[in-house]
């Protein structure tokens, strides 16, 4: 069966509660989940304060201001702090988000709750191993797939041919809407996720490429494509705005076009 | 279920060969189609079958018999039965495809809904045959 309670050894303890940084006037509680792989201990909630006079507007701010000033150990990921990466995709507030894009202020809470990415193994802290997720992503074979000769310049498309484009090339692959997916938390191992359903979508409706047949083989599956309810966790929850859910239904458009 | 870990002590296939598993199953659009497709004839042999059901309330036997032995009603209700209960074991095979994953289970279910689905399809069929052309004594009017 579909697993629905953690496992004994991944279900959560309190945790520390750090100190109140001494001085600050303006402070902001978060409460963030902790797992060391090294320790043999359970997950634990740990409570940090941060004073936000001397930290950034974002999330992703507080999380490095702990990291600097309170408790060096707290492990994320990120990069860019500009959404462009997708590395600090993490549970904010109950909704999958990245951290650098989300204002403290924004969250319009006293308590901050910060959890990694849901029913992911986690390898530490905020970090979920996301080893199969881009393994999908790539089962999909992300690129241009030709046979026609390589013309002399580009590959050329219309204006409009390019406009299908739009609202699927901006995909991060952070994962957020993939792991918010209740089809991908029961049944991940076949089921290929909203991010790498929208990539299989933006290379079957690029004009330029030839592989739209072998794309659609490879998708017809009652798994692989048709685990998709619809619950459009996914579109709620993108960080970019995008639709993973339309893509999907345009595919399963395609599906029926060719066989009917 | 979805941890997709590798416990590299007894498997050490790539990301990818894991996620390939045994390849696309090259079915599936069969099934969404009929189940969307049986969603949309439900829609008027329900509003159909609740007109029905309203006009045989109440009445006497001999009168129940007579609505629901008229051929459009017994092709009205035979067609809803079979639109139901297509729609049933689709539905209800992609449940099972959603929560039971252990093989011998997921199979034992998937043979129960068959199974009870046809079991009530051949029952609602023969009884609307039945009542259509068995040889019920009627009274005159």
């Amino acid at each position: 069966m579909a697993q629905f309670q953690l496992p004994k050894n991944s279900r959560y303890t309190d945790g520390t509660i750090w100190p109140k940084p001494q001085g600050a006037t303006k402070l902001q509680e978060f409460r963030i989940y902790r797992w060391n792989p090294d320790d043999g201990k359970n997950p634990a909630i740990d409570t940090y304060y941060v004073d936000r006079d001397d930290c950034g507007p974002m999330v992703l701010d507080a999380l490095l201001w702990i990291k600097n000033k309170i408790d060096p150990t707290l492990t994320i990921r990120r990069s860019c702090r500009e959404g462009i990466c997708g590395s600090c995709a993490m549970n904010i507030m109950g909704q999958n988000t990245l951290a650098c894009t989300l204002g403290i202020d924004d969250c319009k809470t006293d308590v901050i709750k910060i959890y990694p990415l849901p029913h992911m193994p986690v390898i530490k802290d905020l970090v979920p191993d996301l080893t199969s997720f881009f393994a999908q992503h790539a089962s999909i074979e992300p690129w241009l797939q030709t046979e026609t000769a390589m013309p002399e310049k580009e590959w050329q498309q219309t204006p409009d041919e390019r406009t299908k484009l739009d609202g699927l090339y901006e995909c991060i692959l952070c994962a957020c809407c993939t792991t918010s997916c209740p089809s991908y938390w029961w049944n991940g191992d076949r089921f290929l996720g909203p991010a790498a359903l929208l990539q299989a979508y933006r290379w079957l409706i690029d004009s330029r490429d030839e592989g739209t047949g072998d794309r659609l083989d490879h998708l017809h599956d009652p798994f692989r494509l048709y685990r998709c309810h619809t619950i459009m966790n996914c579109a709620n929850t993108c960080p970019k705005g995008l639709n993973p859910a339309k893509a999907i239904a345009e595919i399963k458009k395609m599906m029926v076009a060719r066989a009917v | 279920m979805s941890d997709t870990r590798a416990d590299t002590r007894v498997d050490m296939r790539t990301p990818l060969r894991r996620v390939a598993g045994l390849g696309a199953a090259h079915h599936g659009v069969e099934h969404w189609y009929l189940h969307r497709l049986t969603a949309i004839a439900n829609v008027p042999l329900a509003i159909a079958f609740v007109i029905i059901v309203a006009s045989v309330a109440g009445r006497p036997w001999p009168d129940a018999i007579r609505i629901v032995s008229n051929p459009l009603v017994a092709i009205l209700l035979a067609l809803l039965v079979i639109s139901v209960t297509t729609h049933m074991r689709l539905g209800l095979q992609t449940v099972i495809e959603d929560y039971v994953h252990e093989r011998m289970p997921k199979f034992a279910a998937g043979i129960a809904n068959t199974f009870f689905v046809i079991l009530i399809a051949a029952t609602c069929l023969f009884s609307i045959l039945k009542i259509s052309f068995g040889r019920v004594p009627l009274p005159p009017l």
